[in-house]
């Protein structure tokens, strides 16, 4: 397993491994089965395994729990063995990545329900299990389909009251966090930048932008770290269902997951609704203020939405480096790295409107 | 700015995927081959006039010749030392013009906030 930067970067690039069992789903199913009478109230069998996510050495599968007359419906996620070269991984480990769900749901957030954080003897390695929440995560379709209007006239609110709840969460009571203040993100995705490409004009001139915005650093919170349309469970008439996907997880400023939630990227084509595609700003800064968050300036926001629009930049040259090296030979993998336009376009675009 | 994946990567990974007899011809991957050779055949089509316009843009500002690939780099450092500012309105109208250009090749129905001419 290599990283593409030394420093700790949260998206870890990891080669083939081999898998320790030969039939994984076999493997995952036999420990279940054990686990099944601790899982449900009267637990006895594991049905409808499936896996949600291919090729990722962090793996997801959905299954059921028959006992008693009563069946749970549950997701297990853990760290396998290998699959293709993935670009993703999370820098937490799996057991933190449960505690921080156990913090948010006490704290009143939407997240699905820790089930089980996996014990060395239930043999699934890093392990947890949580409930499984009902619901869409495409953010095209909850941006765009008719089916989601109703969703989309609570879900800004819904956001801004479930980042407060996050980042009002005592920072004391959770497991030992790296601390990243705006000057550190900058310098990180600066440096990954640098080793990733050779130069460019709008990266080089949105990094000069954003040096001379950089907020003043404040007091480090619990910041969710991928807060965004597509990591949303959302459901089609109550809306925000369940905030997934916490392997980015690290105290920051609270303001870096609100603008990361306005990145062009993620509002699918309806860039008028800065927030996600489906609000606007000022609607969940106001929900995020009435729940106890400590409004931000547009200004901070636009701040971190420029950190967010030049991260994914860099994201996509690390996508397509692995294209280039070998390491995944997919066309979905190359053409990624065509949508680094994309990302300099919205660059220039927040630098044009603070002009 | 076109970096990578260059046209003949792109060609090269959607030949494969075709080659690939047990590639199942199913929906979302067969449009991310086409969507490939989309975008090689807008590069080909588009790429030569939005080069020499560019070249054009940026011998003016840096005040020298040079191919493309020379003068970008240049004006990249330039924009880092701060002997160029993006502030200037001839240099963000390049960087404009540019990342438009590259856009209307890569995803030309990619939705975004950026003006399309210079403003008054």
């Amino acid at each position: 397993m290599t990283k593409i930067d030394k420093i700790g970067h949260p998206f870890r690039m990891s080669a083939s491994r081999s898998e320790p069992a030969s039939d994984p789903a076999g493997f995952v199913l036999a420990r279940l089965e054990a686990l099944a009478p601790v899982l449900a109230p009267g637990g006895a069998r594991v049905t409808s395994l499936r896996r949600l996510t291919g090729g990722a050495s962090l793996e997801t599968w959905a299954f059921d729990i028959e006992g008693s007359g009563c069946v749970r419906q549950l997701i297990l996620r853990r760290r396998g063995g290998g699959g293709e070269a993935e670009v993703f991984e999370t820098s937490l480990p799996l057991p933190i990545e449960a505690a921080l769900l156990q913090a948010a749901e006490n704290a009143g957030a939407p997240v699905a329900r820790l089930v089980r954080d996996c014990a060395a003897e239930d043999g699934l390695g890093e392990a947890y299990v949580v409930e499984r929440v009902a619901g869409e995560t495409l953010g095209r379709r909850i941006a765009v389909a008719p089916a989601f209007a109703r969703a989309r006239e609570t879900l800004g609110r819904q956001c801004g009251q479930a980042l407060a709840r996050i980042h009002a969460i005592d920072p004391s009571v959770l497991p030992p966090l790296e601390a990243q203040d705006a000057r550190a993100v900058l310098d990180r995705y600066a440096d990954i930048y640098r080793k990733s490409s050779g130069p460019r004009p709008v990266m080089e001139a949105a990094l000069k932008w954003m040096e001379v915005r950089l907020p003043a650093s404040i007091p480090p919170r619990l910041v969710h770290g991928d807060f965004r349309n597509g990591n949303l469970m959302v459901d089609p008439v109550t809306g925000l269902a369940a905030v997934l996907d916490w392997e980015l997880a690290h105290l920051g400023d609270p303001a870096e997951d609100l603008g990361w939630l306005c990145v062009n990227s993620w509002r699918f084509g309806v860039t008028d609704r800065v927030v996600g595609g489906f609000a606007d700003l000022e609607t969940l800064l106001d929900a995020y203020e009435a729940a106890g968050g400590e409004r931000p300036s547009i200004e901070r926001v636009r701040f971190w939405q420029a950190v967010g629009t030049f991260k994914w930049a860099v994201v996509t040259m690390m996508m397509y480096r692995t294209f280039a090296t070998g390491a995944s030979r997919s066309v979905e993998r190359a053409v990624i790295g065509r949508r680094l336009s994309e990302c300099e376009v919205d660059l220039l675009a927040l630098m044009e409107a603070s002009r | 700015m076109i970096d990578g994946p260059r046209k003949d990567e792109l060609v090269e990974a959607a030949i494969a995927w075709l080659e690939d007899a047990s590639a199942p011809v199913e929906g979302f991957h067969r449009k991310v081959a086409a969507n490939a050779l989309g975008i090689v055949r807008r590069e080909l089509m588009q790429w030569p006039a939005a080069e020499a316009a560019a070249v054009a843009r940026m011998g003016a500002i840096l005040g020298r010749d040079g191919d493309y690939a020379t003068l970008n780099v240049a004006l990249a450092e330039a924009l880092r030392d701060g002997t160029v500012s993006a502030e200037d309105p001839a240099v963000f109208d390049h960087l404009r013009r540019m990342a438009l250009d590259t856009l209307a090749i890569d995803q030309p129905r990619y939705r975004h906030e950026l003006s399309l001419e210079a403003r008054p």
